[in-house]
């Protein structure tokens, strides 16, 4: 099945997951993200910057006890596609709602 | 995680995992329940006893004491959880510490008012609130013997306003907390302790 509908942002395992995970909290840092998606450092950056770039998400980086602290946080541009990308899966998947 | 092609059903399970996992991020270790809960239930008892041997009008300065000893606690508790790096914020917890501070605000309110307009108080109006809030906390963190314990203290509520003895308030006072808050909160601690040895063993 194709799914050329899709966005294409979102259609990537790594961005999905960490959308997934910033869609039910409030804001969560970098460590967590890296935690839970068990993604390499730097693939999590890149893709970061790609959520970012899109305007689906929101980076903040900020010192605390003189460590650096990536922070990051869904945007309501992001909410909207997180939401579109699953109506449309859940359509093409025939899922009732 | 590799960036494997993506079918629709791998999709929604991702979503559904990653959901999951950051809901099981709210953790609670019970040491609020517990540290206002022998609080109240040594007021309650110290009160009963005091009522009993006859110093019944000093109970007023150890329910003072008590929520002294309590805000004070409260903002050292406060203070600390800013300063500690929580790695995640959930929906959930901001709601429930707005609870919180909208229940401490209420508390005192009731209190500022009785004793500025000099009307009758009773203790069941504190326990009225403390069923309030451990109904909704309890519900939020899918916690039965929290949602049990509101009941107890809505119950206890009741039976101090029926009761004519401040020394049998006192004593259901004791009783409401012990089972409201003082047990639910050592099972909260028990099962928070479960968790985090659970959590070591897979990290190891």
């Amino acid at each position: 099945m194709e799914f050329k509908d899709l966005d294409p942002i979102l259609h990537s395992q790594l961005r999905l997951a960490v959308m997934s995970l910033l869609i039910s909290v409030k804001e969560a840092e970098f460590t967590f993200i890296k935690e839970k998606t068990n993604a390499t450092a730097g693939n999590l950056s890149v893709q970061i910057n790609k959520l970012k770039e899109a305007g689906y998400i929101e980076v903040a980086k900020q010192f605390k006890d003189n460590y650096p602290q990536t922070t990051c946080k869904i945007t309501p541009v992001g909410v909207k596609a997180f939401e579109d990308y699953v109506n449309n899966l859940q359509s093409y998947l025939g899922v009732k709602k | 995680m590799e960036e494997n092609k993506l079918s629709g059903e791998d999709s929604l399970q991702l979503i559904q995992q990653m959901i999951q996992s950051s809901r099981d991020e709210h953790q609670e270790n019970g040491d609020g329940w517990l540290l206002w809960g022998w609080l109240l239930f040594s007021a309650s008892v110290i009160s009963c006893i005091m009522g009993y041997m006859g110093y019944g009008r000093y109970v007023g300065e150890v329910w003072l004491g008590m929520l002294v000893v309590g805000l004070i606690a409260y903002a050292f508790n406060w203070r600390s959880k800013k300063a500690r790096t929580n790695r995640v914020q959930t929906y959930m917890q901001g709601l429930l510490n707005k609870i919180q501070s909208a229940f401490f605000i209420s508390l005192l309110a009731i209190l500022a008012g009785s004793y500025l307009g000099n009307h009758s108080f009773s203790f069941g109006y504190f326990y009225i609130l403390y069923a309030f809030w451990m109904f909704i906390h309890g519900s939020a963190i899918r916690f039965k013997p929290l949602i049990v314990g509101a009941w107890v203290n809505w119950a206890a509520a009741l039976g101090i306003f029926l009761a004519t003895d401040f020394r049998h308030d006192m004593m259901i006072s004791a009783l409401a907390v012990l089972i409201g808050y003082l047990i639910p909160g050592y099972m909260l601690r028990s099962e928070f302790r479960k968790k985090m040895q659970s959590t070591d063993r897979i990290a190891a």
